[in-house]
């Protein structure tokens, strides 16, 4: 009798891992697949397609449509694939402590660069972020979409200041749930492409410190992707991205509420008059 | 609660252990890397684990740096004994490249697909506009941080 019940609870998470081993032999059947794009190498690899196929199983795209898949992935299952991930994270996490390591000499030569560039990574967020809002024809929203690369602590200074349910908070909030959802293939698609453009002009390790400012799976795609167009060093650019991602999860709060949100602020009363002129309203 | 709270450090050691085991998978089929070979390597990350996993729990015991995730932690220990003249770290280094980084990373992706199109409602309520402002941001984030990053390298001679 017990352990028919011990069966039952444990019924959903035999099938959560059932979809994700079926998942994970297929992204790894696929492998590593590199084409040329005019002058751009795009780089695609099994985490991209493993997140893709998650999404593309759920209940809320095919297994809508698909009845078998709804039995194997259903509401349920969803709810608890979440605290898995912070698990599955451990060894990631360990992985990337034993890349680091061997570096940290290396990291302390080119200690400058290393940190400097992430005050930078917030400040290109408004310079680009700021004014392509403005011509979508978005107002407020865009200065809380564009003062940070909106992750958790973005959301923790936004909500602060504006209230998440501000015009403000609407663009952080809208461009965190975009990065949940499609971050990861983004930072797939600039880590290869531009890592690949930029390669002949930048140091490889600018690249990979560029890497750095997003969430941890946004820096693990971007120098991932970025590792296979400079496969004799990669190590060393994974190494120099997990570091940054690091120094830029320091800052972030701090930096963000006494420098990039003000001058997003700033910026957004210097453009507006332009851009709404230019568009005759 | 005190239970409760116990059982979370040992679901982080199984989950750990099942997405070790899942790394296996990818780790021979698109790395060919024999799963003997790979062994020693992912037991001694899975080890950093429990070690990070460890030192979580007892300073959440004693309320010490409770702000800093256990991801933190496990890191710290992987960096230290791994760190060159760290006793033993060569053999760290050597076991643990046996294990490819992309196989450790895709079971994480395959759970978070999973998980997150719960959140595919909200991103059709989000508007195209700010669907696609998110990419400019995001580049923006790069390209502000190569430059300046080449930047320092050329002028400090690196």
């Amino acid at each position: 009798m017990a352990e028919k019940s011990i069966l039952e609870k444990l019924r959903p998470y035999i099938k959560l891992h059932i979809a994700v081993i079926i998942i994970i032999v297929i992204s790894e059947l696929i492998g590593v697949l590199k084409f040329k794009v005019w002058i751009a190498m795009v780089t695609l690899f099994p985490m991209l397609y493993a997140v893709v196929l998650g999404l593309i199983i759920s209940p809320n795209v095919l297994g809508k449509v698909v009845e078998p898949l709804r039995k194997l992935v259903s509401e349920e299952e969803v709810k608890i694939a979440s605290p898995f991930i912070i698990g599955s994270l451990g060894p990631l996490a360990a992985k990337y402590g034993v890349l680091v390591g061997p570096h940290v000499p290396m990291m302390i030569k080119y200690g400058v660069p290393l940190i400097a560039q992430n005050f930078a990574a917030t400040i290109g967020t408004v310079l680009i972020g700021l004014p392509v809002g403005l011509l979508l024809g978005l107002r407020r929203e865009a200065v809380g979409a564009s003062f940070d690369i909106c992750r958790e602590p973005a959301l923790a200074v936004i909500s602060e200041r504006y209230g998440l349910d501000s015009p403000e908070g609407l663009g952080t909030l809208g461009v965190y749930i975009c990065g949940t959802v499609y971050g990861t293939l983004w930072w797939a698609f600039v880590g290869s492409t531009l890592g690949s453009v930029l390669g002949n002009v930048f140091h490889p390790l600018a690249l990979a410190m560029a890497c750095g400012p997003g969430s941890a799976s946004m820096m693990t795609a971007c120098s991932v992707a970025m590792s296979l167009v400079f496969p004799e060093i990669k190590d060393t650019i994974l190494a120099f991205a997990v570091a940054s991602n690091l120094i830029s999860g320091v800052i972030a709060v701090y930096y963000d509420s006494l420098v990039t949100l003000p001058l997003a602020d700033k910026l957004y009363h210097v453009l507006k008059p332009v851009f709404v002129r230019s568009k005759g309203g | 609660m005190g239970s409760s709270q116990k059982n979370t450090y040992i679901f982080m050691a199984i989950a750990a252990l099942i997405a070790a085991l899942l790394s296996f998978i990818g780790n021979s089929i698109a790395w060919h890397i024999s799963v003997i070979d790979a062994f020693p390597g992912m037991m001694i990350l899975y080890a950093i684990c429990l070690a990070g996993i460890g030192i979580k729990w007892v300073l959440d015991k004693i309320g010490v740096l409770k702000k800093l995730p256990t991801f933190a932690w496990i890191m710290l220990v992987g960096l230290l004994v791994s760190l060159p003249g760290f006793p033993g770290s060569e053999i760290v280094v050597t076991y643990t490249k046996k294990v490819a980084f992309l196989a450790v990373c895709t079971p994480i992706l395959a759970y978070a697909g999973i998980a997150v199109s719960k959140e595919i409602p909200r991103l059709k309520k989000v508007g195209w506009r700010i669907a696609i402002l998110s990419l400019f941001v995001w580049l923006g984030a790069f390209l502000g941080a190569a430059v300046l990053a080449q930047i320092l390298i050329a002028l400090l001679g690196l």
